[in-house]
């Protein structure tokens, strides 16, 4: 069957018209957060209760892709009414069936309650979480059944495709495109529209068409969030980007890790295929495009463009210099347009609404030079030391404040703000003095670090900033390829004179070489996977340099984490004598009476931590 | 091909569009340290230490020149005190990897490194410059070896860690390795040892196809063996490496003189070449012609002899009359090509490549390369030289610069031109 450009255009867009005459739909998470939280256990109780009530002809159970909040999984939205529920449990369901589908009394007890309020919020858009975001390539984030192309079409989907088909030359696409502004979401930014139109002009044929779905970040899921709730956006978005090209072939490089997201998109390519928007001759207007999907090696730095592509021919996941250009000389040698996963899910609105729309949200002005501004939204993944962690959408030149306070809730505990960083494990950390920068491409390279693909991981005053430094090189250790001197040998030795930091055995010298080091490692790497390695120490020097200077100079952690430079000490004011550490201490560090206070032996504390964390009245100190 | 005009440390210099920067570099004398790239190898560009800073517009980058490519307008800085920050820090990471090595040491002595300030874990010999996988799978062909692991546990090995069938005991690997890690040939002519009758040991090298068929008289212990000298001496390299396609450069025709663009001309007609550290010499075709077939040669110094410029270096004996060649630079000898001098008619059949005689360490190439000709004047320059012969000659009744013509001269004739052309005199320096 095909599926004319009239068809599409007539189709209804609002969910309360969903196909099948149901008075309520259930919207309910099976993101890979909700899933291994148990969201089908939740829907065959759902079924089962509807069956038992008789409801099951009147409400529907509708499985979605990741609504964003994860950490309340699994979690459901009750359409048209938008009431939000979350961490739903098997026994809570015939309770809800009953309440709130018969009585129509929403049950208040499974809602969202915000960390400083008291009153429960019903619907969702009303949540801190969700109010200020901005969804347009997760415009379809709970609304539709991924695996059913003809929500995704009810939805307005394909329409952009079948109106660059029939209504605009290639040219035309390159030149919204341009207009625009999107830059790419992949960590680079370079403008979409400008790379399209190099790989437009580029000599050789075939041209390829790459959809980048490697997303090594560890902890961020944009990508895989994108694919699991909407993977017709990204295919649509190919197709676009093929047809403006010049190229019909594309192949998406998926994470080795994203099963749900490959079955996914393999449910679609094959949909789509039957529905004659991929294969031969697409709305008939003589448009070859079909998708083949390549699972990934497995390693970061593949997600490299040149990696990528060097991975994708059957050779060794490594980077290559980019003197030359993937946009010329790519895949196979051939021209090659590589984007990611969500830069090409924004592709159909903006094409839809118009360059004009889209540069309407975000910062700068991009009408003379696609560099001059960050146009529309970026999805971040947002975790560390805040209430709300999860997927968030928003507008670009948000401040970083309404994401961690307004959006995040603040920062759980009591505990107070330190730092947040962004850009995953090679981005830079940002201190509370920056706290409103509006973030967007520019903005963030400014302060040292970067937009990165979107990772977001806020800190908080207990953590220290150069054993913060250490994690992120340790990790980047194992990802970087070691083809290069300045990357391998060179973050060896970051490590290790960061570890001589935190434990204490630095000497007078070690920062500054420590920061001469960086300079060398980032300038001079191969890839931008060295390039931007140093940058978690760098700004962490530049920012908390005296939280350096007191673990060398003073030997102490400001933050009490280095365990080296840290003991442990009971506050006899504060200690009632409760026994509780002494029972618990594993080395036997402890000693004391009954209700008088107690005492660590120091040279006996492995500075575990136990103690205190177990007590009752904050009395263990750490200095 | 498209020649593109650039600027490197202020001076001009042509190129051949995208062709990499450290050529047109070299071209000016202009020594850049290079640890991971050989003449005739993809360049690879991991050890960084080529890096040099290219302004294009406003805009400054820092490029490794072993790969950047040349382009129009390039605005070139080889020596500047951020390159020179880098490759010290640079060179100190080696160092701590191979902290034993003589060719890393010197490599770091040459950017002013002598002691690293990183500490060394676990002394390495092997620092990853991948010049033994690169060789063996573009050069040599056979693939036998390859990279293991990734990050800092990267390591060279045989593909799948098995004893690899591949390996011819080229002993390319082994050459081109600057540190002395590599010894892969050993293993498998051990294994040859143990595996093939004697009738079925064929010299390594016939089974590369540079000589007819030999059976290996010598257990393999080739360097040892006389057939391993003779090639390595008339080559003056690696054989595999020399006459691997696209190493060489086809000599151009200037008139009736072959020239090859690679290199620096004295006005007494030597040509001087660039390599690593060192730099190699020979005569030209134009002092080749002039002197005719050559008969014997005589090497003025030995290996570690120092010279200064205009000292006597070879004296050429042809039909009876002699020429002696002087030295254009100040140096030291580091070897002399015993081929050629067991057999001067290498000379009159390759006097660019495997009819070189010396290679000397030179004293501050840089400085002394100025005085030299070098590849962007070298056409016009042999062409002059060319024209004024050719007007010499014919006052003395040669019409033509015909092959042979040098035949025809007569003995005192060839004294004043030999001084005049190829500056044979001693007070012509
Ligand atoms: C070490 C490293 C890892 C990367 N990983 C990813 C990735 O997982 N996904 C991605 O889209 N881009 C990744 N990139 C960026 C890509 O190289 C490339 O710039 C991007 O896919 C281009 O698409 P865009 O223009 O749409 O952003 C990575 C880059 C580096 C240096
Ligand atoms: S910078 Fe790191 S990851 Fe990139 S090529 Fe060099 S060693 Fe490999
Ligand atoms: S000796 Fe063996 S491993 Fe080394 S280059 Fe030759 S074939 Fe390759
Ligand atoms: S063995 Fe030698 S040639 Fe091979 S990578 Fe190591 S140092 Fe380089
Ligand atoms: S020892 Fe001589 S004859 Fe034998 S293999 Fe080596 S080079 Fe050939
Ligand atoms: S997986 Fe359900 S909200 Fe993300
Ligand atoms: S010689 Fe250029 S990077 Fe090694």
């Amino acid at each position: 069957m095909n599926v004319t450009p009239q068809k599409t255009k007539e189709s209804k867009a609002r969910v309360g018209e969903r196909p099948g005459g149901y008075r309520m739909h259930l919207m309910l998470c099976a993101g890979t957060g909700c899933v291994s939280s148990g969201s089908y256990k939740i829907k065959d109780a759902l079924e089962r209760e509807l069956k038992k009530r008789g409801l099951s002809s009147e409400v529907a159970v509708v499985m979605t892709g990741c609504n964003g909040f994860c950490a309340q999984g699994p979690v459901m939205v009750v359409q048209p009414d938008e009431i939000f529920y979350q961490r739903l449990g098997e026994k809570d369901i015939p309770h809800l069936v009953e309440e709130h589908l018969l009585k129509g009394r929403p049950v208040e007890r499974l809602m969202y309650t915000p960390p400083a309020g008291k009153a429960a919020v019903p619907k969702m858009s009303d949540i801190g979480f969700f109010e200020k975001q901005r969804l347009l390539a997760l415009r379809n984030r709970g609304l539709i059944d991924p695996e059913v192309i003809d929500e995704y079409i009810a939805r307005g989907g394909y329409k952009a495709l079948a109106q660059v088909l029939t209504e605009m030359k290639p040219e035309e696409v390159v030149k919204e495109l341009i207009a625009s502004g999107l830059r790419g979401r992949g960590g680079g930014g370079f403008p979409t529209g400008v790379k399209w139109k190099t790989c437009r002009e580029a000599p050789g044929e075939p041209k390829y068409v790459v959809c980048n779905a490697d997303e090594g970040d560890p902890g961020a899921y944009m990508d895989r969030s994108i694919i699991e709730g909407d993977p017709h956006s990204v295919l649509e978005g190919m197709a676009i980007a093929a047809y403006a090209i010049g190229s019909s072939r594309g192949y998406i490089y998926i994470r080795h890790e994203y099963p749900l997201a490959t079955e996914r998109l393999e449910k679609g390519i094959a949909d789509a295929r039957e529905y004659g928007l991929l294969g031969k001759n697409i709305f008939d207007k003589g448009f070859d495009f079909d998708v083949g999907i390549h699972r990934g090696a497995g390693a970061f730095v593949c997600g490299e463009s040149t990696a990528l592509m060097a991975s994708m021919e059957g050779r060794p996941g490594e980077p290559r210099a980019k003197y030359i250009h993937t946009v010329e000389h790519g895949l196979w040698d051939r021209p090659t347009n590589l984007n990611n996963v969500e830069t090409y899910a924004n592709v159909p609105p903006i094409i839809l609404r118009g360059a004009e729309w889209f540069t309407s949200i975000g910062t700068g002005d991009v009408s003379e030079n696609p560099w001059g501004g960050s146009k529309g939204t970026k999805v971040f993944s947002l975790v560390g030391k805040v209430h709300n962690t999860g997927l968030v959408e928003v507008p670009m030149g948000i401040s970083l404040k309404e994401i961690v306070f307004d959006i995040g809730g603040g920062i759980p505990n009591g505990k107070k703000f330190k730092a947040v960083q962004t850009g995953g494990p090679s981005g830079g950390v940002i201190p509370e003095n920056l706290l409103d920068l509006p973030v967007d491409f520019d903005q963030l390279t400014k302060v040292g670090s970067m937009m990165g693909s979107g990772g977001m991981i806020v800190m908080d005053e207990t953590d220290c900033m150069v054993d913060i430094a250490r994690y992120f090189i340790d990790f980047l250790i194992g990802e970087s390829c070691g083809k290069c001197l300045p990357c391998r040998e060179g973050l060896t030795q970051i490590s290790a004179l960061l570890n001589d930091i935190c434990n204490g055995e630095a000497k007078e010298d070690t920062i500054e070489l420590l920061e001469e080091l960086s300079n060398t490692v980032k300038e001079c790497s191969l890839c931008a996977l060295g390039g931007s390695a140093p940058n978690p120490v760098l700004s962490t020097l530049r920012y908390f340099r005296d939280e350096y200077e007191a673990h060398v100079k003073d030997k102490q952690c400001p933050a009490g984490v280095c365990k080296a430079l840290i003991t442990y000490s009971i506050d006899p004011d504060k200690c009632t004598g409760c026994l509780l550490c002494l029972r618990n201490c594993p080395q036997d560090a402890i000693s004391g009476e009954k209700k008088k206070p107690h005492k660590i032996q120091a040279d006996l504390c492995i500075k575990c931590g136990i103690c205190r964390d177990i007590c009752t009245y904050d009395a263990v100190v750490v200095r | 091909m498209t020649e593109v005009n650039m600027k490197i440390d202020g001076r001009d210099v042509k190129a051949e569009q995208r062709s990499p920067l450290l050529g047109a570099i070299r071209s000016l004398g202009i020594q850049v340290p290079t640890l991971c790239h050989v003449d005739g190898l993809e360049p690879y560009g991991v050890c960084r230490m080529c890096i040099v800073e290219v302004k294009r517009g406003k805009r400054t980058r820092l490029v490794t020149s072993c790969n950047f490519p040349s382009e129009e307008g390039l605005d070139v800085f080889t020596d500047t005190e951020r390159v020179r920050q880098h490759r010290r820090v640079m060179a100190e990471l080696m160092l701590a990897r191979c902290p034993d090595v003589p060719g890393i040491r010197e490599l770091a002595a040459s950017v002013g490194v002598e002691k690293s300030r990183f500490k060394t874990t676990e002394p390495s010999d092997c620092v990853l410059c991948g010049l033994c996988v690169r060789v063996c799978d573009q050069i040599v062909g056979a693939s036998a070896l390859s990279f293991i692991d990734r990050g800092n546990q990267r390591a060279v090995g045989t593909p799948w860690s098995v004893d690899p069938d591949a390996c011819i005991a080229c002993g390319a690997c082994t050459y081109v390795c600057p540190t002395g890690a590599m010894h892969m040939e050993e293993q498998t002519v051990e294994r040859w040892r143990r595996e093939l009758a004697s009738d079925q040991r064929l010299c390594r090298y016939a089974r590369m196809g540079l000589i007819s068929y030999k059976i290996c008289p010598n257990d393999f212990r080739c360097s040892e063996c006389e057939v391993d000298q003779r090639l390595f001496e008339e080559l003056g390299t690696h054989p595999l490496l020399a006459l691997a396609p696209g190493l060489r450069k086809l000599p151009k025709q200037v008139g009736p003189f072959d020239v090859v663009e690679d290199r620096f001309y004295s006005r007494g007609h030597t040509w001087v070449k660039l390599t690593r550290d060192q730099v190699r010499m020979g005569m030209d075709d134009f002092a080749r012609k002039l002197i005719g077939p050559v008969e014997k040669l005589t090497l003025h110094a030995k290996p570690d002899d120092a010279f200064k410029p205009g000292d006597p270096a070879v004296t050429v004996l042809s039909n009876g009359r002699k020429a002696t060649l002087r030295f254009p630079i100040a140096g030291t000898v580091a070897h002399v090509n015993q081929a050629v001098l067991d057999d001067p008619a290498l000379v009159d059949e390759d006097c660019y490549e495997r009819g070189w005689l010396l290679v000397v360490r030179p004293d501050d190439f840089y400085a002394q390369s100025r005085l030299l000709v070098n590849r962007d004047e070298v056409e016009s320059w042999i062409e002059g030289q060319s024209q004024k012969l050719a007007q010499n000659l014919k006052a003395k009744g040669i019409d033509e610069l015909t092959p042979g013509f040098a035949e025809k001269i007569g003995k005192e004739d060839f004294a004043r031109l030999g001084d005049e052309f190829l500056k044979t005199g001693a007070e012509s320096k």
